[in-house]
């Protein structure tokens, strides 16, 4: 990649912490201005993550500006997608410069430019939690107000649709839009449930957040129903695993609060398969980052977990044309899952299996090369280990039988390897080159078949070399 | 030999398992039972000799390649570490009894001819001690030996112990530091932490103070070697001991404090529970009975993270240790 910023980046971090602080907080600034172009926010997103380790020790006080201050109660649910699209209950941070030029264009220009110099004079250290949120009550039923007028008059027919989303340059810009008005209708209780709610990731969900989930819901459902998707959004945002929010949904109940969760299986399921389904289409591009294979093994058990989560909510339901999506993302992860841990390292294995099973046991030399044959073994573990890792859940996503062949054919290559080396192992072998020929051997077998089998080659091998 | 667990399946007490039943009782990976066999084959265990079986083992690369680096470099600098201790303890020594009027330099000893200067001086202090020439070489190298891992004082490279307890410093009060911060579930554990490890420290340094007493006394150290031989190698040991099982809790900590929140408190607990809390006995009175209190809350942790019927391996309960047991090396 010719315009890849990494080069500039590594230098970058270099130069982190030597940054003075005014400069760094102006740089800041900066480029969270330039965030808002649509073409540059992904790469602006990769240059703030390189600045996070400073960010997280000064916490420059950010100027708040009217933009951010809309963005403040769907804060949880922004996020940076790969490429143009947008997962449900997930808003694209790209959308929201064409929801601010609408809501520029469509608000009472004379109300906003109030709102603008009333923040603007608002010194700094005047900007408490409470002032923004007092601040922020009102200005976000203003903006909601003028961004529903717009939704109104586009849903008024096709061609208006058409009109607005072609104004908006995309249909995921739509979708999004849609989502920001539902966010800032119900601002404050989603305010409110963002302040009182576990940091995520939220492994477990306390009771504490319980209480606070509760609360949320009802104040929502006193506008309506359908806003109980805002405060799922949230949740689902911010549980470490999102397929524990049906748990959710059972300790409400248990809870005896049941009756403020009518619409929320649906939603969530819906909201679960969608983000799931958006994640994987990262998957190609993980594979250039991963630092190996077992780490995208494990990464798509977990997608293949919420999944099933995911279905546990849908079979509570029983919508069947939801159950049909669900099979189908888990088909596309099969596929993914096929090309990226199966056979992205199948030729590679061939190769180190040929090599394994080619290499000469007896004639030891100095030639050898340990780094490389370091870099071989490292490659095999994580061949295996990532195989069994997929073998885990395989069956759910029909790779059960490719996965099993593929251990198979590892584990045939290395009891042939087995085989050759007690075959030439005695007590005239080089004792160190001898072992550590079997105790690689030993080690790779022991990950594909357990500790009984390989020690008990381990042992004939050393019984061997001990000439009994 | 015997290996001690407490609360097994649920008890109160403490089992004694004979070392040869170890592997009757507990599933054990393929490197563990390797282990099991180098240890049973050592004269003596003592945490050098452990971790001479430790090092062996992994080198031979059953843990995997990773941990046969780690391995092999941590044997690499146990024999520098040898090496810097030995001619450093000769540096102290002619200082010492030359009255700083000469002093030892790497370079001289890195030529012939400075070798041969290195031991001219120590003929003549042997002489000047009233001591056969071929009985101070003798002492200078069993000394030597004994203190590898130790060192003499103000060397500008640690050796092992030294640097150990260097990290076991900083461990402790960066977990200190975080249990004054947090909120969450083991933020007093990590308090405790802090405090044994602060009080551990103290004890081995009151042990390291009087080892390097012989040092400054080399005089003597040399003149009553038998005698004196013996003190230096039960200090140098007992260090050894309370030192013992710090390093992978310190590995542990250091290769999770940018793990999130919720991780890292996990990781505390478990470091807790595997805390080597010096016998009480090794510490001065007005200590104990914070001692006893660590002990019995120790003990409750332990006993309510015991899961039932968890004797298989997992592989990924296996990989997760060969990681920390890498970084310890």
């Amino acid at each position: 990649m010719s315009d890849s910023p990494a080069g500039g980046l590594d230098a970058l971090q270099e130069h982190l912490f030597r940054i003075p602080e005014q400069e760094f907080n102006a740089l800041v600034q900066e480029l969270e201005q330039r965030r808002l172009n649509e073409a540059r926010a992904n790469k602006i997103a990769l240059i703030m993550r390189f600045l996070r380790p400073r960010l997280a020790i000064l916490k420059p006080r950010r100027r708040m500006t009217l933009l951010r201050m809309m963005c403040t109660p769907f804060e949880d649910i922004l996020y940076n997608p790969g490429s143009p699209r947008k997962a449900i209950g997930k808003i694209p941070r790209n959308a929201l410069k064409s929801v601010w030029d609408l809501l520029v264009e469509n608000a009472d220009a004379n109300r906003l430019r109030q709102f603008e110099e009333q923040l603007a004079a608002m010194p700094m250290e005047e900007q408490t939690k409470d002032a923004m949120l007092e601040f922020g009550r009102e200005f976000w039923q203003f903006c909601a107000y003028a961004l529903r007028g717009v939704i109104v008059v586009a849903e008024g027919s096709t061609r208006l649709r058409r009109e607005l989303i072609d104004k908006m340059g995309d249909d995921n810009h739509f979708a999004s839009l849609k989502e920001v008005v539902s966010m800032l209708e119900v601002a404050e209780p989603i305010m409110t449930l963002r302040d009182n709610l576990s940091q995520g990731p939220i492994d477990v969900v306390s009771n504490r957040d319980l209480d606070a989930i509760i609360s949320a819901f009802t104040a929502v459902n006193a506008q309506g129903p359908n806003y109980q998707e805002c405060v799922i959004y949230v949740i689902l945002a911010r549980l470490a695993d999102m397929a524990s929010i049906t748990d959710v949904f059972q300790r409400i109940d248990d809870a005896g609060a049941g009756s403020v969760i009518t619409h929320v299986s649906d939603t969530a399921a819906q909201a679960m398969v969608s983000q799931i389904e958006d994640q994987i289409k990262d998957m190609d591009d993980d594979i250039e980052v991963a630092p190996d294979r077992e780490t995208l093994a494990r990464q798509a058990g977990d997608y293949v977990g919420t999944l099933a989560g995911a279905a546990k909510a849908i079979g509570q339901t029983g919508s069947r044309q939801q159950s049909r999506r669900v099979g189908q993302v888990r088909g596309e992860l099969a596929d993914k899952v096929r090309l990226n841990v199966l056979q992205e390292g199948d030729e590679a294995t061939a190769a180190l299996l040929t090599t394994l099973l080619a290499a000469s046991f007896s004639d030891f030399d100095d030639d050898d090369d340990p780094a490389a044959e370091q870099e071989m073994l490292e490659k095999m573990q994580d061949r295996i280990v990532s195989l069994r890792v997929a073998e885990r859940y395989a069956d759910d996503i029909g790779l059960g039988g490719e996965v099993e062949q593929r251990l198979a054919d590892i584990e045939t290559g290395l009891s042939k390897r087995a085989d050759k080396l007690l075959g030439t192992l005695n007590i005239g072998s080089n004792r160190s080159k001898a072992e550590a020929d079997l105790n690689s051997t030993v080690r790779l077998l022991e990950l594909i078949a357990g500790p009984e089998s390989a020690d008990e080659l381990r042992l004939k091998g050393l019984r061997l070399l001990d000439g009994e | 030999m015997e290996v001690l667990v407490p609360g097994l399946s649920g008890s109160q007490g403490v089992y004694v398992i004979p070392w040869r039943g170890l592997r009757d009782m507990f599933k054990m990976t393929v490197h563990d039972r390797a282990l099991h066999e180098e240890i049973e084959g050592l004269e003596e265990a003592t945490p050098q000799s452990v971790r001479g079986a430790v090092l062996n083992v992994a080198a031979g690369g059953l843990a995997g390649p990773k941990a046969r680096e780690a391995a092999l470099i941590a044997q690499q600098k146990e024999e520098d570490d040898k090496l810097r201790a030995g001619f450093h303890l000769i540096g102290a020594v002619v200082e010492n009894l030359s009255g700083s009027a000469l002093q030892v330099t790497l370079n001289e000893v890195a030529t012939e001819e400075g070798q041969r200067e290195v031991r001219n001086i120590l003929n003549r202090i042997a002489d000047h001690l009233g001591l056969p020439a071929s009985t101070m070489h003798d002492r200078m190298d069993a000394w030597a030996g004994v203190i590898a891992n130790i060192g003499v004082p103000n060397m500008p490279n640690k050796c092992r112990v030294r640097r150990a307890m260097d990290s076991i410093q900083t461990f402790s009060e960066t977990i200190g530091i975080w249990g004054d911060q947090t909120f969450t579930a083991n933020k007093d554990n990590g308090r405790v932490i802090n405090s044994i490890a602060f009080e551990t420290l103290g004890v081995i340094n009151t042990y390291l103070a009087t080892l390097d007493k012989f040092t400054e006394m080399s005089g003597d150290t040399l003149k009553n070697w038998p005698k004196a031989g013996e003190n230096v190698a039960a200090l140098a040991q007992k260090a050894e001991w309370l030192l013992d099982g710090w390093d992978s809790l310190v590995a542990l900590w250091d290769s999770s404090v940018d793990e999130p929140a919720h991780v890292l408190d996990t990781v505390v607990g478990d470091i807790f529970r595997l805390l080597p809390l010096a016998p009480r006995d090794e510490l001065d009175t007005r200590r104990r009975e914070r001692w006893a209190e660590f002990e019995k809350s120790i003990n409750m942790a332990q006993k309510n993270a015991e899961r039932k019927g968890s004797s298989s391996i997992d592989l990924d309960a296996m990989l997760r240790l060969e990681k920390t047991k890498y970084r310890a090396l």
